[in-house]
C-alpha cells in the first residue's frame, strides 16, 4: 500500500434526483498517493458520486471534505482552486490553442501560483511527464484521441491539484493507448497526487488501483485491494455475475 | 373593472407577442442560435402583407396563407446557405452573421422602400369594437389574438403528433443522442429555422392590423420585446413563451393604466433586467426546480 | 530549443509592437506643428485614432471574450455625458473629467456585466441590445425624471461656451494619441499575458476553462469593465473635440453598427485587427456619405460585408494579411494557433 493519510472523506454522501435517490448514504475516503477505483453496473450510482467529488452537483445529503474544508454547492473553479481537478469523459482540450497553451491555462489558473517563465518550466516539466512535449505546438483540434486525454490529463496537472478526478480515461483507447495512460496515471501517483478514477476498462483500473470501491444502486457494497474484490461474493453478484468475463 | 379591461387587453396583446416569440423559442431550442433575423423576417412580411393588401386587396388575416410558406422558404434558405456553415464556429460568429443578416433585411428595405414612410394597412373592419358587459375590445385586436392561437395550438399538436414534430423536440433535447437514433439533424435544424421564420412571418402579418409599420419601428421594439420573452420563458421553453408573454404584455398594460403610457417600452427593458438578476434560467427553470425539490 | 527560440522570438515581436504604436503616436503628435492653420488633417487624425480605440475596446469583449456587445454605444454615450455635465455644470475642466468618464463607464459595465455573464448562453448579448436603448431613453428622457435642465433632452447640449473652461483642439489631439496609446498597450498587454489566455479559454470552452481554474464570470466582468473603460473615455474625447452631445449622435445606430463592425472586419481577436477596421471604416464612411445620397445604402453595403466577412474569413484582414506573409502573420497573430 502506497497510501498516507485521508484527504478527500464522504460521510453519508447522498444525491437525490426528485424521487429517485442516485446515490445513497456512501462513506469513502481516499487516502494521500492513491489511486481509488470507483466501478460499479450502469445506473449504480458512480457517476453522479463522481460529479459530487468534482463539484457539478451538490449533495443533498452528507458531507464532502478536502482535507477538513467542504466543498460541498461551490463553483468549478473554487473547487480547483481547492486542490481537484477533473477530466471529462468526453474530452475537451481548447481546440484553436496549442498542447503548450492548454497546459499553459491550468498551471496560471491553477495553485501552483507560478508566473513568467517558472510557469513556462512547469509547462515543459508536465508535457514532458504526459509525453506530449513532441506535439507542444500542435493545435487542440488536431491531436489524436488518445493525445487528447493525455492533454486533458495534463491541463488538470497543471493546476497542481491534491486529487485527480479521471473520469473513464482509458475508453475508446485501443490496448497499446490504453497500457501508456496506465503508466501515466502511475506516475502521477509517485508524484504525489491522489487519483480517483471511474472506468469501464476492467483491465486499466484492476492493474492500477490500489483499493476499488464498487457500488450498486446508489450504495457501497465493497470496498478493498482489487484482488480482495474479485473474490467478494456480493460483488461477484451484483456486478461481475451479470458479465462472468469482466476483462 | 379599468384592472379587468387592462387584463383582457393584456391577453390580446400577448397572443400577437407569443406569435413572434416562439419562432425564437424553437429555434434557440434546436440549435442554441439567437435569431437576431427575427425581427427582419417580421418586417420583410409586414410589407408583403401591406403590398397584397395595396394590389389585390387580401385581407391581413387571409395574407397568412402566403407568407406562412413564404416566409418559411426564407427561413429554411438562410439556414441552407448561412447559418448552417458556421454552426461548428464559436457562438459569437452566428450571432454576427444573423446580425448581418438583419442589417441587409432592414436597411435593404429602408433603401428599396424609401425608409420613413409609414404603412398602415386599414381594411373596413378597423373601427370596429365588440363589447361585453363594460368591457369594449377593438375587433382587430381579438382577430390577431385569435388568429395567433389557432396557429400555436396548431404547431403544439404538430410538434407533438408528427414524426418530424417530435424529431424536432427530441434534436432541442439532445442533439448527439438524436444523431446515434439516425435523425437527420440538418434536416431537420433547416426545418426548425424555416418554422420559427415562418411563425415570424406569421407575427410580421398580424401585426399590420394593429401597428403602422416603417422598415424600422415598431420592429426594433418589438425584438427587444421578444428577447423579454423568450428569457423570461427560458429560452428554449414553449409553454414559457406563452406565459411570459402574458407577463410582458400584462406588465405593459398595468403601468400604461397605473402610470404613464411613454414607459410602456421601458417595461420590457425593466423585466428583462430583473429576469437576469432574480431567477436566471426563466420560469422553466423555476419550474424545474420546484418538481425536483 | 525551439521553445527556447519561440520565447526569445515572442519578446522581440512585442517589442516591435509597441515601437509600431510609439511611431505612430510621434508622428501623429507632430501634425499641429506642421499643420497649424489646416485642422482638416487634425480632423481626420482625431477620428481614425478615435475610432481605433473604440474598436479595439470593443474587441476586448467581443473578441478576446467571445461576448458580442450590441448596446457598446452605451458606454461611449455614458463616458459623453459624464464629460457633458461635469463641463457644463461643475466647471470642470474637460481633461480632468477623462479619467471619471472612464470609470464611470466601468463601473456601469460591472452593473451591466455581472447578472449577464455568469450564465451560460446568450444573455449578454441579448441584454446588451436592451442596455444600448435603455441608456438612449435614460439620456433622452434625463431632464424630465430628474426635473432638471441638464442634457436638454434630443435638442442637445453645447459645450465649452459661456462660463465654462475652454479647452483648446491642439490639447485634444494630443488627449487622444495618449488614450490610444493607452488603450493599444492595454490590449497588447491582455492578449499576450494571463488574463488574455484565460479569456481566450472562455471563448473556447466555458466549462473547461472552469475546470481548468479558469474564474470565467469574474474574468468576462473585469474584461467588459476595461472594455466600457476604454469606450467611456473616447465618449470624452468626443465630447471635448465636437463641444456637442446629444443622442442621435451618441446613441444612433451607425454606431452601434460601426463599433461591432470595425473590429469584426478587421479581425476579432486580434490586436491590430480593430486598428485596420478603424483605418478602413473611417474613409469609406466619410466619402460614403458624400457621395452617397440615400442615407440607408452604406449600412446595407456594411451588412453584406459583415455577411462575407464572418462567412469567408472570420479573423478579417488580420486574416488575410496573416495568409499572405511570415512576417505579417507574426504581427497578426503574435501566438500561433490562437485566436
Amino acid at each position: 500500500m502506497t497510501g498516507g493519510e485521508p484527504i478527500l472523506i464522504g460521510r453519508g454522501v447522498t444525491k437525490r434526483f426528485g424521487g429517485l435517490v442516485a446515490v445513497n448514504g456512501v462513506d469513502l475516503e481516499v487516502n494521500e498517493r492513491e489511486i481509488f477505483g470507483l466501478i460499479g453496473p450502469n445506473g449504480a450510482g458512480k457517476t453522479t458520486l463522481f460529479r459530487l467529488l468534482s463539484g457539478v452537483y451538490a449533495p443533498s445529503g452528507g458531507t464532502i471534505t478536502l482535507r477538513g474544508r467542504p466543498i460541498g454547492g461551490r463553483s468549478a473553479h473554487a473547487i480547483n482552486a481547492m486542490g481537484i481537478a477533473t477530466t471529462h469523459q468526453i474530452v475537451r482540450p481548447f481546440v484553436d490553442m496549442t498542447v503548450e497553451k492548454n497546459v499553459l491555462v491550468g498551471v496560471l489558473y491553477g495553485r501552483s501560483g507560478l508566473r513568467g517563465s517558472a510557469a513556462d518550466a512547469e509547462v515543459d516539466r508536465i508535457l514532458e511527464l504526459t509525453e506530449l512535449a513532441p506535439h507542444r505546438n500542435t493545435l487542440g483540434r488536431s491531436l489524436t484521441l488518445a493525445r487528447r486525454k493525455r492533454l486533458e490529463v495534463a491541463r488538470g496537472l497543471g493546476t497542481k491539484p491534491e486529487v485527480l478526478l479521471l473520469d473513464e480515461v482509458a475508453a475508446g483507447l485501443n490496448p497499446t493507448e490504453s497500457a501508456r495512460i496506465v503508466e501515466l496515471i502511475r506516475r502521477i501517483r509517485d508524484s504525489g497526487v491522489s487519483i480517483v478514477m471511474v472506468e469501464h476498462v476492467m483491465k486499466a483500473i484492476m492493474s492500477l488501483s490500489d483499493r476499488i470501491m464498487v457500488m450498486d444502486l446508489g450504495r457501497k457494497i465493497a470496498l478493498g485491494t482489487p484482488s480482495e474484490i474479485a473474490n467478494d461474493p456480493a460483488v461477484i453478484k451484483a456486478y461481475l455475475g451479470e458479465r462472468a468475463v469482466a476483462s | 373593472m379599468r384592472l379587468i379591461e387592462a387584463l383582457i387587453s393584456a391577453l390580446l396583446v400577448a397572443g400577437l407577442y407569443a406569435t413572434m416569440s416562439y419562432g425564437l423559442a424553437l429555434i434557440y431550442g434546436v440549435m442554441k442560435i439567437i435569431n437576431l433575423a427575427n425581427a427582419g423576417v417580421m418586417m420583410l412580411a409586414a410589407f408583403t402583407t401591406f403590398y397584397l393588401w395595396q394590389s389585390f386587396g387580401l385581407d391581413p388575416l387571409l395574407s397568412i396563407v402566403v407568407t406562412a410558406p413564404l416566409f418559411f422558404l426564407v427561413g429554411a434558405l438562410i439556414e441552407r446557405l448561412f447559418v448552417r456553415r458556421v454552426l461548428g464556429e464559436k457562438p459569437v460568429i452566428s450571432l454576427l452573421l444573423l446580425f448581418g443578416i438583419l442589417l441587409v433585411m432592414q436597411q435593404g428595405a429602408s433603401f428599396a422602400f424609401h425608409g420613413g414612410d409609414v404603412r398602415s394597412v386599414r381594411p373596413a373592419y378597423v373601427q370596429e369594437v365588440i363589447h361585453l358587459g363594460d368591457v369594449t375590445i377593438a375587433w382587430t385586436r381579438l382577430a390577431v389574438f385569435v388568429a395567433g392561437v389557432i396557429i400555436l395550438v396548431g404547431l403544439e399538436i404538430f410538434l407533438r403528433r408528427t414524426f418530424l414534430g417530435r424529431a424536432i423536440r427530441a434534436l432541442a433535447q439532445d442533439r448527439d443522442a438524436c444523431r446515434l437514433a439516425g435523425i437527420d439533424a440538418q434536416r431537420v435544424s433547416m426545418i426548425a429555422f424555416g418554422l420559427g421564420s415562418a411563425l415570424a412571418g406569421v407575427a410580421g402579418s398580424l401585426l399590420t392590423l394593429v401597428f403602422a409599420f416603417d422598415p424600422v419601428t415598431p420592429f426594433s421594439v418589438l425584438q427587444l420585446k421578444s428577447f423579454t420573452i423568450i428569457v423570461l420563458g427560458g429560452l428554449e421553453s414553449i409553454p414559457g413563451v406563452a406565459v411570459a408573454s402574458f407577463v410582458l404584455a400584462a406588465a405593459e398594460n398595468l403601468t400604461v393604466t397605473l402610470s404613464k403610457p411613454q414607459l410602456e417600452n421601458l417595461v420590457s427593458f425593466v423585466l428583462l433586467v430583473l429576469v437576469l438578476v432574480v431567477m436566471p434560467g426563466g420560469l422553466a427553470a423555476l419550474i424545474r426546480r420546484r418538481r425536483l425539490a | 530549443m525551439t521553445a527556447l527560440w519561440s520565447r526569445f522570438s515572442k519578446r522581440w515581436l512585442i517589442i516591435a509592437q509597441v515601437l509600431i504604436i510609439l511611431v505612430a503616436a510621434t508622428a501623429t503628435a507632430l501634425i499641429p506643428i506642421f499643420d497649424e492653420r489646416s485642422f482638416n488633417l487634425q480632423r481626420i487624425t482625431f477620428f481614425l485614432l478615435w475610432y481605433a480605440i473604440l474598436a479595439s475596446s470593443w474587441n476586448i469583449i467581443g473578441g478576446y471574450a467571445g461576448q458580442i456587445s450590441f448596446g457598446h454605444a452605451a458606454f461611449l454615450g455614458m463616458g459623453a455625458y459624464v464629460t457633458g455635465i461635469l463641463w457644463s455644470q461643475a466647471k470642470w475642466s474637460p481633461l480632468l473629467t477623462l479619467p471619471i468618464a472612464g470609470l464611470v463607464a466601468a463601473a456601469y459595465g460591472v452593473i451591466v456585466g455581472v447578472p449577464t455573464l455568469r450564465l451560460r448562453g446568450p444573455y449578454f448579448a441579448i441584454a446588451t441590445i436592451g442596455v444600448g436603448e435603455a441608456t438612449r431613453l435614460f439620456f433622452t428622457n434625463f431632464d424630465d425624471i430628474f426635473g432638471v435642465t441638464l442634457t436638454k433632452g434630443v435638442t442637445g447640449i453645447s459645450l465649452g461656451g459661456g462660463s465654462m473652461p475652454t479647452i483648446d483642439p491642439v490639447t485634444v489631439h494630443y488627449a487622444t494619441i495618449a488614450l490610444f496609446v493607452v488603450t493599444m498597450l492595454t490590449t497588447l498587454w491582455i492578449r499576450g499575458g494571463r488574463f488574455g489566455l484565460g479569456l481566450f479559454a472562455i471563448n473556447m470552452d466555458r466549462d473547461a476553462a472552469e475546470t481548468a481554474g479558469v474564474p470565467t464570470a469574474r474574468l468576462q466582468v473585469l474584461a467588459l469593465a476595461v472594455s466600457a473603460f476604454f469606450a467611456g473615455s473616447a465618449g470624452a474625447l468626443y465630447a471635448m473635440r465636437q463641444q456637442f452631445l446629444d443622442p442621435a449622435s451618441m446613441f444612433g445606430f451607425d454606431k452601434s453598427i460601426a463599433l461591432v463592425l470595425m473590429p469584426v472586419v478587421g479581425g476579432l481577436g486580434t490586436v491590430w485587427g480593430p486598428v485596420f477596421g478603424a483605418l478602413l471604416y473611417f474613409p469609406v464612411q466619410d466619402q460614403l456619405t458624400r457621395v452617397v445620397s440615400d442615407p440607408y445604402l452604406p449600412s446595407l453595403l456594411y451588412g453584406v460585408l459583415l455577411i462575407v466577412i464572418v462567412m469567408f474569413e472570420p479573423l478579417g484582414i488580420a486574416g488575410l494579411l496573416g495568409r499572405s506573409t511570415k512576417y505579417a502573420r507574426a504581427l497578426v497573430r503574435p501566438k500561433d494557433g490562437e485566436a
